[in-house]
């Protein structure tokens, strides 16, 4: 099982672009502390995910939703961060509608059915990665 | 307004790449276009950090936006934390964080102590 522990930390790489580009350009970051990073954001992820996961059982659903988060977020003083993310929600379910709203174009099938708006009491598979 | 042209590069993190574009192929199907991502919804891939979600017991399903907002909250959490350690730099004159900025970081801050020896 250890391995699979291993397996759930973010790609080196990605973390490695989202620091470089919070910090100066004349600024580096050791290995040491970009391994730090990385292993601080999955904890964040848990414990993010674990504080939304009461709010869930309050409401008593079994899914987390996105609000679920954004309470989470706010109890764990992260508010700053709710109104980027509102925004950027936004956006990215306005293009999932335009997308499905679109008239199907014959050369790929990939928004075949997909409504991106009914997703929300399940658990929909993601995209490839 | 936007013209922006995104080239969905298929499925390279599951990104979901676009903004406000027509031709949108996400879901990371195969479109072998050119790879010119800009404008990017999220850096991190969701479906590595739904699985870490799901790791939780408690945490039986998990809504998309629920895995978007969480990925993209992680980011922000990344890009803040960064910050605040390298502005333990400044005294010192060093131009390289070290994990020990790291640690002040999460010292000064109330709302980061869920860290506090997580990092060993």
């Amino acid at each position: 099982m250890a391995e699979k522990l291993e397996d759930l930390n973010l790609p080196n790489a990605s973390v490695q672009k989202i620091i470089k580009e919070a910090l100066p350009d004349t600024v580096n970051i050791g290995k040491d502390a970009r391994s730090a990073l990385s292993r601080a954001a999955s904890v964040f992820v848990l414990y993010v995910t674990s504080q939304a996961s009461n709010e869930a059982q309050k409401a008593n659903r079994k899914t987390l939703i996105g609000q679920d988060i954004i309470t989470a977020l706010e109890e764990l003083e992260f508010e700053n961060f709710i109104e980027p993310l509102k925004d950027i929600l936004k956006e990215f379910k306005d293009s999932k509608t335009k997308k499905s709203n679109k008239p199907k174009k014959l050369n790929e099938e990939e928004n075949d059915g997909i409504e991106g708006e009914e997703d929300d009491e399940t658990e929909e598979p993601m995209e490839d990665v | 307004m936007e013209e922006i042209e995104v080239h969905l590069d298929s499925s390279t993190n599951g990104a979901l790449e676009d903004h406000n574009t027509e031709s949108v192929q996400s879901n990371g199907i195969t479109s072998k276009t050119s790879p010119i991502q800009r404008h990017k919804f999220v850096r991190l891939p969701l479906a590595r950090v739904k699985a870490m979600m799901k790791k939780d017991p408690t945490c039986a399903l998990i809504s998309q936006d629920a895995v978007f907002l969480v990925t993209k909250a992680t980011e922000m959490f990344i890009e803040y934390l960064a910050k605040e350690s390298g502005k333990h730099l400044g005294a010192s004159k060093r131009k390289t964080v070290m994990k020990r900025d790291i640690d002040c970081a999460i010292e000064s801050s109330s709302h980061l102590c869920f860290l506090d020896g997580a990092l060993e």
